[in-house]
């Protein structure tokens, strides 16, 4: 029956055809009918059969082309040779139709088949034009009469076609539109590749051989499924996503035919340590081509720990996506597994008493005992930032502890379920730092305890234990010691602002003084660090010194922490240090860039490009070109060169050619967006240009600077040596850049290119050869920095104090005069003032000395000139005039003041916990009697554990009130690390934020590890949940379900249909009108007589052939007998009516027209001979042009007569 | 005269010689010089950024940056055939050759070593594998040729610009050339080729023009000076012979081929800066076939365009 089916929905076409034949031939219309017969013959025998003949060809084609080949060298013959067969021509015609028929019968049928179906799913978006259709009969009507006179047939034509033009016309105002449904499937593998998914490894396979026999049957499955979806398949489309904290789209879908191996190299590496089900779907849904049915199979253990798959599903439903999901080793459980669960530690110590800590690890195992060492350390920072560790002793009392040497981790035995052991420590003593415990588990054996306690069945270490969830650690904040953090970069060994610590120093103020260099590097660990400081102060840091993600939790800490934060000007601070656009910039009151166009200390800057090998290299120089262009000021000038080819011979092609900033940097920006740097060969060209640009006198610049980014492998000849000797002896300096360079060859040819430059005072370029990308813009904005000349101001001014107050309590407005300041621009903010005013250009362009605001929770200022006098060594720096003055002391006392952290009196309390992904923070607020104090206004913030992306939304805290003096909150965390979270709290106000300060506290809470590791069996009722939202279907991994889902193709079935944006057509439906139109017109003005065009083709025959006209064909004498009678009718006629005429005899015909009619005739067959009663036919247009003529005489007469009319 | 035997015979002949001409018409046109195949891709058989290709028999092969050596008809059929050197993390390989064996000869450049494969993928041999000036040790090798007699010649750049002659088990015998412009000097040589005047034909890319040695590394002559023009060279960075015994050169540079006489005299040139057929967008290499076809290694149109000229 299905074949039955199938046969006609493939040759429906050829039997229609079969029946119409059928209905020819009893009309006796035998060669119409024999046509459709053998073409549909064709159809029905040939379609699909393939000969090997020279390889595989299409029967039917093949034949077609033959006869269609033989035909045209028949032609050819008759032509050449006037030879003939109808023999032959009937071979050929039967050929061409089985062919023909073969070819294009089934193809026709699927079309009109398609046709059909897209016209079932037309929809009209004005219907009620279609009511014009009423007129069509009324068309019928009038056009009946009126074209009486055209015969039958064309009569028929011609209504027909009005008919039709008038319809297309009223269905083109309808506004038609089709919905073309998407036949093929595309099916995007979403495989998670996070952690949390649990190995299947072969215990007995060597260590070295070990796979994922897991990972291998989903490989081979996804393989499978998209190899052997069937011909009827062949063209949906299959992809690959990778995820686990982000997802990759691993292979783009494509209708691939032959090969389809999934590998995790195709993605780059993918970070295991999270789950985003939401994300990868998010990324399959975006990924999924237009037009097609779309469905997910996701392959997954169902853990989610990111983002919210359900919510995705909906979304993922909505875009017309289904979701099939494959639950990876449902009903796991894994039972060979400790995980220390959590630290718990009180969060801010008072000092003197032991703090109880306790340390949860849970054994997973329902029977088996763990025997194994417990570690519990005090991480402390000291100032230098390095780490100190100390060991805390474990209570020996409890029934798990087996051993507790002092001084050394405790060995343990673990029952099955959760273990709680103690731990008992002294704090530091006060002043001390913040810190965090960590606690560490390490398996050594585990075993079954047997009745008389001995352990059984012993095995050594822990199968299947995974070690990222053996450890866990808590941060432990200490109370604000209203201590300072000011960061410098000592110069030649010593500081440079060794005057004004001394000073603070004997004011009282707690001044920790570092170096950039020892600052923790870590986000965690640096987070930590700030905690133990209330303020910090930059003293001339450039911003290279910092890593963006240390900038990052900088920002945070006065932000969310309300650390204060000040910087201290100098040749190396704001816009001169490279601060633009940094976080830093975005706490500080004063923007570090100047918008205005200034012609001192010109610098020119030409950069290098060459395609990086580097992972992501080419984005990477984006990155910096761009870091480069926003760090020069509008009159610097710019030039950045790439290899491209096309760019003449040596390939030297200017990016930005070499031209000033300017202050519209958008332009230049949008140039290096559009920049491709290809793989240079040569050094020489390129440095000979820049060497050319950048001595050009022309430019007049002061500073010259070129830095060349690239693996080296360029070769570097005599005419670069050349190039390099000239820009020492113009005092320009080149810096190379070596990205992922391969070996030593390079690198010393890079080195050397910068050490023969030299810039004015003999320093060669420098040689940087970054390991990691993230590293190169530090390096671009120090090199970049050299340019910079025309933030700093360094003459003498009296600076004007605009507001008296605050920080500058006490100090008089008159203020002694600074030597020097580097200009920014002030932010205008209602939180911001401006202090006091340096030297302006031209009276409207003004620049902050001093500038302060409150930035989040924390204060910041902005002192843009320095601080670098030192009295006793004899150095002078901008403020050697305060220095000597009696406002230096009260100044920088007050200023450091004014920004630290408000006291932390201990008046109010926090704790947090967490839990389920979520964390709760409450709030103990008493006053100095111990009495709960309600109506507080609180305002928490938060520190993420690693420096949020730019944009990114931090979690929001909102506090209620849950009993006397209690208040909790809280907010979802999701991602391993400390959280710091800061609690201001104010006596109830007129406004936000207006009430008196009551107290600030802070807590830090610590996911020990990411959830993935937490997960100890497999989400099915996610999986399930996510396919029934979307009415996918759920299948397990067992193996041979996957095989015979994958043999099946039952993943490429039927998607949901996608609603598609309908596509309109009426514009061809007035198109058809137009050609229906002149169709109408053509039918009622030409009449082809069949006749004729048969006689003219015989006639056309017969002189190819050359045979004597008279044999030419029964045709050519018919149609003249026919020609005969009609003359002969219309003679009859015109003699009938000759007698109602006027009577005018004919005139004679006129001399040429006569010599035409008896002049030499065309090579016509000669007529048979007239009958006399024909004579007047050859005088007929005689007698036309006569009557005619006639006609016009009497006009003209008649005029003549009504002229002469009076 | 058409219902004779005669006729039905010539139609008895007619019909399969027409079938021939179809047939054999369809492969004409499928072997015609001009072809342009190829796109990017990391799926068997696509390529990005195709660097170097070498044909052997009815074979060409083809190095991209991605590192893998594939084959393909002279068509740009693929064969099937999709290998990788062992390692290529420092670099990838940038020369392929053919022994005399028809073994295929790959450069594994950045790390200093010959390999010679199958053509089915499969490494028979290799030799060198350090890095270094020493005699006998390689800096970056660009390609590799041997001599009917047996012996390689390995050129590399990097640290030395020179060709080491080994013997036929790749014991070292001679090198010559150093860094610099004058004879027998280099700047980067790319490529070498046996001329049918048994002398050894080199592109010294940087100085922008062709040396030609005899066996012994003695200079013989060099063509070429920098510049658009006919005649001149820009990068030239890949030469081949057709089987006429005229040299091709591909040109970086100029983004073009251009073809020579063994002495020198340029006979004209193909190609142009671009995207479109007949363009070239930096092209690194090509090969010549048996039929004199010249396969033209698009690198950043990731395509083969064929031609013959």
């Amino acid at each position: 029956m299905g074949r039955l089916s199938e046969f006609l929905t493939l040759h429906w076409f050829a039997l229609v055809f079969l029946g119409v034949a059928a209905i020819l031939l009893l009309k006796r219309w035998r060669i119409p009918a024999a046509s459709l017969a053998l073409f549909a013959a064709g159809g029905l025998s040939l379609s699909g059969v393939q000969v090997d003949l020279f390889g595989r060809f299409h029967l039917a084609s093949t034949l077609f082309a033959v006869a269609l080949f033989v035909l045209l060298l028949s032609l050819a013959v008759v032509v050449l040779g006037r030879a003939w067969s109808p023999l032959l021509a009937g071979i050929l015609a039967v050929s061409l139709l089985l062919g023909l028929g073969g070819w294009c019968e089934t193809d026709i049928g699927e079309a009109l088949a398609e046709v059909a179906r897209m016209t079932r799913s037309v929809q009209f978006t004005r219907p009620w034009w279609l009511a014009l259709l009423l007129c069509v009969p009324v068309v019928l009507l009038l056009a009946r009469r009126s074209l009486a006179g055209l015969g039958r047939v064309r009569k028929w034509v011609t209504i027909g076609t009005r008919c039709v033009i008038v319809a297309l016309l009223a269905l083109a105002l309808a506004e038609p539109r089709v919905n073309r449904p998407s036949e093929n499937v595309a099916v995007l593998f979403v495989l998670d590749r996070s952690q949390s998914v649990p190995q299947d490894i072969d215990p007995a396979a060597n260590v070295a051989d070990q796979v994922d026999r897991r990972w291998q049957r989903i490989r081979g499955f996804v393989r499978d499924a998209v190899l052997s979806r069937g011909v009827e398949h062949s063209r949906d489309k299959a992809g690959v996503v990778l995820f686990g904290k982000r997802p990759k789209l691993a292979l783009p879908p494509a209708s691939v035919r032959d090969r389809f191996e999934v590998d995790d190299r195709m993605a780059g590496p993918i970070d295991g340590q999270y789950t985003d089900i939401a994300a990868a779907l998010k990324l399959a849904v975006a990924s999924f081509p237009e037009g097609n049915g779309k469905r997910v199979v996701l392959v997954s253990d169902g853990n989610e720990n990111m983002g919210n798959a359900v919510e995705q599903a909906a979304v993922a439903k909505q875009n017309g996506v289904a979701i099939d999901v494959v639950s990876i080793a449902p009903g796991y459980k894994n039972e060979g597994e400790v995980l220390v669960q959590s630290v718990e530690a009180p969060p801010v110590t008072t000092t003197g008493t032991r703090l109880p800590l306790r340390v949860l690890v849970r054994n997973t195992s329902a029977t088996r005992v763990v025997r194994g060492i417990l570690e519990l350390v005090r991480v402390g920072l000291s100032e230098d930032g390095s780490e100190k560790v100390e060991q805390v002793a474990i209570e020996a009392d409890q029934p798990q502890v087996l051993d507790a040497p002092m001084g050394k981790p405790a060995t343990i035995i673990l029952q099955p379920g959760l273990n709680s052991l103690k731990f008992r420590d002294t704090p530091p003593k006060p002043g001390e730092t913040s810190f965090s415990y960590r606690a560490t588990f390490t398996p050594i054996l585990s075993g079954v305890p047997s009745a008389n306690g001995q352990l059984g069945d012993i095995v050594v270490g822990l199968p299947n234990d995974r070690v990222a969830n053996n450890r866990a650690s808590t941060a432990v904040v200490m109370r604000g010691q209203r201590r300072v953090l000011f960061v410098e970069e000592p110069k030649n060994g010593r500081s440079e602002h060794a005057h004004l610590i001394r000073t603070l120093l004997r004011a009282d103020v707690k001044v920790s003084v570092a170096s950039p260099a020892k600052l923790p590097a870590e986000v965690a660990d640096f987070a930590l660090f700030l905690t133990n400081y209330d303020c910090i102060v930059l003293a001339n840091v450039p911003a290279e010194v910092f890593s963006r993600d240390q900038m990052e939790v900088i920002r945070t800490s006065v932000h969310d922490q309300g650390t204060g934060l000040i910087m201290i000007g100098g040749p190396d601070s704001f816009g001169p240090g490279g601060y633009q656009n940094t976080p830093v910039e975005e706490a500080l009151p004063v923007f570090c860039e100047i918008k205005s166009p200034m012609a001192a200390g010109k610098g020119g800057l030409i950069l290098i490009m060459h395609a990086s090998e580097m992972a992501d290299g080419n984005h990477w120089q984006k990155v910096i070109a761009k870091l480069a262009i926003e760090r020069l000021s509008a009159p610097d000038m710019i030039g950045v060169m790439q290899y491209g080819f096309g760019a003449g011979a040596a390939g030297v092609s200017w990016v930005i050619p070499f031209q000033d900033v300017g202050g519209d940097k958008s332009r230049l920006l949008a140039k290096i967006d559009r920049m491709d740097p290809q793989d240079m060969l040569h050094f020489d060209p390129f440095l000979t240009a820049a060497a050319d640009t950048l001595s050009n006198p022309d430019y007049n610049l002061a500073v010259r600077h070129c830095i060349v980014i690239s693996d080296g492998d360029p070769q570097y000849g005599p005419a670069g040596q050349a190039a390099t000797a000239k820009m020492a002896a113009n005092a320009i300096t080149c810096t190379t850049v070596g990205v992922a360079t391969h070996g030593m060859a390079e690198t010393g040819r890079m080195k050397s290119i910068a050490e023969a430059t030299k810039d004015g005072r003999g320093n060669p370029g420098s040689y940087y050869e970054p390991k990691d990308p993230s590293q190169l813009p530090a390096i671009y904005i120090k090199e970049s920095r050299r340019i910079s000349q025309s933030f700093i101001y360094d003459k003498a001014f009296l600076p004007k104090h605009l507001i008296v107050g605050g920080i500058t309590e006490g100090v008089p407005r008159e203020l002694p005069p600074l030597r020097g300041f580097v200009r920014t621009t002030y932010k205008e903010s209602p939180l911001a003032q401006f202090r006091i005013e340096g030297p302006p250009i031209a009276n409207d362009i003004r620049f902050p000395i001093l500038a302060s605001w409150q930035y989040g929770l924390g204060r910041a200022i902005a002192f843009t000139s320095d601080a670098r006098t030192q009295p006793t060594a004899n150095v002078k720096g901008w403020d050697a005039d305060w220095v000597e003055s009696d406002i230096y002391k009260k100044f920088w006392e007050q200023a450091i003041t004014w920004s630290l952290r408000p006291a932390e009196s201990g008046r109010m309390t926090v704790t947090s916990e967490y839990r389920g992904g979520r964390v709760r923070v409450t709030v103990t607020a008493r006053d100095e009697r111990d009495r709960p104090v309600n109506g507080l206004d609180l305002q928490g913030k938060i520190s993420l554990p690693r420096a949020p992306k730019p944009g990114e939304k931090v979690p929001a805290v909102e506090f209620k009130r849950k009993g006397p003096g209690q208040y909790e909150a809280e907010f979802a965390a999701d991602e391993a690390g400390t959280y710091f979270v800061t609690v201001q709290g104010r006596q109830p106000g007129v406004g936000k934020n207006t009430g008196a300060m009551f107290d600030t506290a802070r807590t830090g809470v610590t996911l020990p590890y990411s959830q993935e590791f937490a997960d100890l069996d497999t989400n099915t009722a996610l999986l399930k949940q996510l396919a029934e939202i979307t009415g996918g279907r759920y299948y397990t991994d067992d193996p041979d379900q996957l095989q015979q889902l994958a043999k099946s193709s039952e993943l490429f079935r039927e998607a949901p249909k996608t609603s598609r944006a309908y596509q309109p057509f009426w514009y061809w439906l007035v198109f058809a009108a137009g050609v229906l139109l002149l169709l109408d017109v053509g039918v009622r003005r030409i009449a082809v007589e069949w006749l004729e065009v048969r006689a003219e083709a015989a006639r056309f025959w017969s002189r190819l052939r050359e045979k004597p006209a008279a044999e030419a064909s029964a045709t050519l004498s018919q149609l003249q007998r026919r020609k005969l009678q009609v003359q002969e009718e219309i003679e009859r006629e015109r003699a009938a009516r000759r007698f109602e005429t006027t009577g005018t005899p004919p005139e004679p015909p006129p001399r040429g027209a006569d010599e035409i009619a008896a002049g030499p005739t065309s090579p016509l067959p000669p007529a048979p001979p007239l009958r006399t009663e024909d004579r007047p036919k050859t005088d007929e247009p005689q007698d036309m042009m006569s009557r005619l003529k006639k006609a016009r005489d009497r006009a003209d007469h008649k005029k003549d007569k009504k002229d002469d009319t009076p | 005269m058409f219902r004779s035997a005669r006729f039905k015979i010539v139609l008895l002949l007619l019909v399969p010689a027409v079938v021939l001409v179809v047939a054999g018409g369809r492969r004409l046109s499928k072997n015609s010089a001009g072809r342009v195949w190829g796109h990017r891709g990391v799926l068997p058989g696509e390529f990005v950024r195709p660097r170097a290709a070498v044909v052997i028999g009815d074979r060409l092969f083809v190095v991209d940056f991605t590192a893998r050596i594939q084959s393909y008809t002279l068509d740009g059929e693929h064969t099937g055939v999709t290998f990788t050197t062992p390692d290529f993390r420092n670099g990838r390989p940038s020369g392929l050759g053919v022994d005399r064996d028809g073994n295929l000869i790959v450069a594994d450049s950045h790390y200093h070593t010959v390999r010679i494969y199958n053509l089915d993928g499969v490494e028979l041999r290799h030799f060198g594998g350090t890095g270094g000036k020493e005699p006998g040790q390689f800096g970056y090798v660009s390609d590799c040729v041997q001599d009917d007699e047996g012996y390689f010649y390995v050129s590399e750049f990097g640290q030395t610009d020179r060709i080491t002659k080994l013997d036929i088990d790749g014991t070292f015998v001679k090198c010559w050339g150093v860094n610099g412009t004058g004879e027998g000097q280099f700047q980067r040589v790319r490529a070498m080729a046996f001329g049918p005047d048994r002398l050894l034909y080199v592109v010294d890319a940087c100085n922008h023009r062709v040396q030609v040695f005899d066996r012994e590394g003695v200079f013989v002559r060099a063509f070429g000076e920098p510049g658009t023009s006919i005649g001149q060279l820009a990068y030239p960075y890949d030469l081949a012979f057709d089987p006429a015994g005229d040299l091709y050169v591909i040109e970086r540079g100029n983004s073009r081929v251009q073809k020579f006489t063994r002495e020198g005299q340029p006979l004209g040139s193909w190609g142009q800066p671009g995207r479109g057929e007949g363009q070239l967008a930096d092209p690194w290499a090509l090969a010549v076939d048996g039929r004199g076809r010249v396969h033209v290694i698009d690198t950043e149109n990731h395509r083969v365009q064929r031609i013959k000229f």
